[in-house]
């Protein structure tokens, strides 16, 4: 969170550019993190987080001071667009789409007993996990926000989100050992 | 397992969008249109509510001040010297017709009860009623060329 970041979000809604570019230089980087492991292209990534900030802008009059992070806005609104994203590549998909590194098809015997914590492999993993499993590590393990933050984001409770994050680990760790994820 | 796990997610934060891509998108995003509330309530709502709530609170200041005679309000429709002048005027113009109008029936009233305590009862008088009666005798009406042409007509 920014020092002063109720007065720079103040200034923003009004208008100020410099403003919102502040936001935009503290939040940017993390709001492209969680579009990239979703999507897992850098120029979609690129793409996604342009168009998350752009909205941000062109909206930040609808952003109410909740007791909860700018964040958790602008990861709602990166949700979104990730899931619109997909819905227009719903039709599009076709079996090139389909990567069976994802789920360690070709990893041997050797490779699948041993925890390969490569970051590649870690993507990959993290590629092959639900999108809700995917929201939770990344805001809860790669971002480090809190349990707070992260039921805020997600619309969710804290006890919902301490279960979904148990049941995330689980997951990645089966599919980081090559099995199918439950 | 797990603490490892975790160190090597931390690891993840270091994907970062480049610095190019960075400077673009934020210069294309505050190119584009400025946010719409900014101008709907800077440019017409505020204004709007400032202006009524000062011209409200200008008629209520108005209306306590000449409530208290403050400031007596000099639009002639308004002015309460001026009704008051008006309704004292019509009051007197009330007083002097009633004036005209009682002495004249005074007069009448008058000379019927004099006339009538001089005469008694002569509209009753046994001669006025013969006279009277004598004028409507059908008498009166007959005309003799007729009753003459009448008689040889007959013969």
């Amino acid at each position: 969170m920014l020092d002063g970041e109720e007065q720079i979000i103040a200034r923003a809604i009004r208008g100020e550019s410099s403003a919102f570019g502040s936001l935009y230089g503290n939040y940017q980087p993390q709001i492209y993190r969680f579009v990239y492991l979703k999507v897992s292209h850098r120029e979609e990534a690129e793409d996604l987080t342009h168009q998350v900030f752009l909205s941000a802008w062109q909206n930040i009059h609808t952003y109410r001071e909740q007791g909860y992070p700018f964040s958790s806005w602008l990861y709602q609104i990166a949700r979104n667009k990730v899931i619109d994203f997909y819905r227009a590549k719903k039709n599009e998909s076709s079996l090139d789409a389909f990567d069976p590194d994802a789920f360690g098809e070709k990893e041997t015997v050797t490779e699948r007993t041993e925890l390969s914590l490569g970051l590649e492999h870690l993507k990959k993993a993290l590629r092959g996990m639900r999108p809700e499993y995917q929201e939770i590590i990344v805001l809860r393990f790669v971002e480090e926000l809190s349990l707070k933050e992260v039921a805020n984001t997600l619309a969710k409770t804290e006890g919902a989100v301490k279960l979904l994050q148990h049941r995330a680990i689980k997951n990645l760790r089966a599919l980081l050992k090559g099995s199918r994820p439950s | 397992m797990k603490d490892q796990l975790l160190e090597e997610l931390k690891k993840l934060k270091g994907i970062t969008p480049s610095e190019e891509y960075r400077q673009t998108s934020l210069r294309l995003i505050l190119a584009s249109r400025k946010p719409a509330t900014v101008k709907t309530s800077s440019s017409f709502t505020l204004p709007f509510f400032r202006i009524s709530g000062l011209v409200a609170v200008l008629g209520i200041v108005l209306l306590i001040a000449a409530q208290k005679n403050e400031v007596p309000l000099k639009l002639a429709g308004l002015d309460e010297g001026s009704l008051r002048a008006e309704a004292k005027e019509l009051e007197l113009t009330l007083k002097l017709a009633e004036v005209t109008y009682n002495p004249a029936k005074n007069n009448v009233a008058t000379t019927a009860l004099q006339e009538a305590a001089q005469n008694d009862t002569g509209h009753l008088n046994t001669a006025v009623i013969k006279k009277e009666a004598a004028d409507l005798s059908p008498k009166q009406y007959i005309n003799e060329d007729i009753d003459k042409a009448l008689d040889e007509a007959s013969k």
